[in-house]
């Protein structure tokens, strides 16, 4: 485990001068402390649940919200998507606060920058994915990175992508979010497994850190360094939504998932 | 079942011909498959790409596959052991 490449952590509200620092791979993250409060962390877990046992996801589905990358061949489909599930989280959300919108206006005060939804040809892309992880549930080493993997997609000309995730419930051990030093390559692409993410062969030797989520923090990345979720232990699901950004000017940055 | 081999595009030979780095089979396959092929496309399953041959460029094709990790679904395998493939996207590296 690598002992200096440590996150800086920050409050809500305090300006955070590490955004570049964390795209050039200086530091692993920034922590934005108890961005929401655990109850309202609570509440939006307890509505995304009920949306999830009510939905026709399926039981096999551990999310909700419209992924880029499962849609990377059928645009028109990824929006016609997002724009219906939109519509339901407006629904959802309608009485208390939507966290994706809250993340955006905490980052945009932390980092000095407008940060708003990607568009494309007047279609908005989506805003945020809520994530679950039952018990045993694991994600494996993967790296992010739309200019590489989603080009003909505006989102694809954006420089610098950053990850952004709210964690709303943590499993009770585990869950953990390894993230490496290196570095993806476009060389990589040959470790790369058929359905999705690497070979552990990609981050052999690599130095990692490993960050707990506490409920309630925002955890930035740079998601080009690759980086896994340890496996849930326990009864709690790990539930969590996030986003991911790109600047489009020095004072703008975009969001999508 | 059609045989299906996995990997990564390392050059660009023609708006539908390339070479190809072989990192996975499918267990089942019937044939086997060298390390490195040359594939000729008869369709495409990639947005940026025209299913028209003749609207395409070289470096569109680059643009669009190149060092990208493919799925191949073999159609036949010429005299000259040249693969004709229908060609997708594979899986994703991430979200």
């Amino acid at each position: 485990m690598k002992k200096d490449w440590s996150p800086v952590y920050i409050k809500k509200y305090q300006k955070c001068s590490y955004l570049e620092k964390l795209v050039l791979g200086v530091i692993p993250a920034i922590i934005l402390k108890n961005a929401i409060s655990k109850k309202s962390c609570k509440q939006i877990s307890e509505k995304i649940i009920q949306l999830h046992q009510m939905s026709k996801y399926g039981t096999n589905s551990k999310h909700i919200g419209v992924s880029l990358n499962s849609h990377l061949n059928s645009k028109d489909l990824y929006f016609e998507k997002t724009r219906h599930l939109d519509e339901k989280l407006k629904h959802v959300f309608s009485e208390t606060e939507d966290p994706r919108f809250t993340m955006h206006n905490l980052l945009s005060v932390a980092f000095d920058k407008q940060i708003s939804p990607a568009r494309e040809n007047g279609n908005l892309y989506s805003n945020g994915i809520f994530r679950i992880h039952d018990c045993n549930d694991s994600f494996h080493v993967h790296r992010d990175n739309a200019s590489f993997e989603a080009c003909g997609f505006n989102v694809a000309k954006l420089t610098n992508q950053l990850s952004s995730v709210l964690h709303l419930q943590t499993a009770s051990s585990g869950g953990e979010l390894v993230l490496y030093q290196k570095i993806w390559k476009r060389d990589d692409e040959k470790f790369r497994f058929p359905d999705f993410g690497y070979s552990k062969d990609v981050i052999s030797n690599s130095e990692f850190i490993k960050i707990k989520p506490d409920i309630g923090d925002v955890i930035i990345i740079n998601p080009i360094h690759y980086h896994a979720v340890s496996r849930v232990v326990g009864v709690l699901q790990r539930i969590s939504v996030g986003f991911f950004l790109g600047q489009a000017t020095k004072s703008t940055l975009f969001c999508w998932s | 079942m059609t045989d299906i081999i996995w990997g990564t595009a390392t050059k660009i030979i023609d708006v539908d011909k390339f070479e190809m780095n072989i990192t996975h089979r499918k267990e089942e396959n019937k044939n086997s498959y060298a390390d490195n092929e040359v594939v000729i496309f008869t369709e495409i399953d990639i947005m940026s790409i025209s299913g028209d041959p003749g609207m395409r460029t070289i470096t569109q094709i680059e643009d669009a596959i190149q060092d990208k990790f493919l799925k191949c679904e073999i159609e036949s395998r010429s005299n000259d052991g040249i693969l004709t493939c229908k060609v997708f996207h594979s899986g994703a590296g991430g979200y």
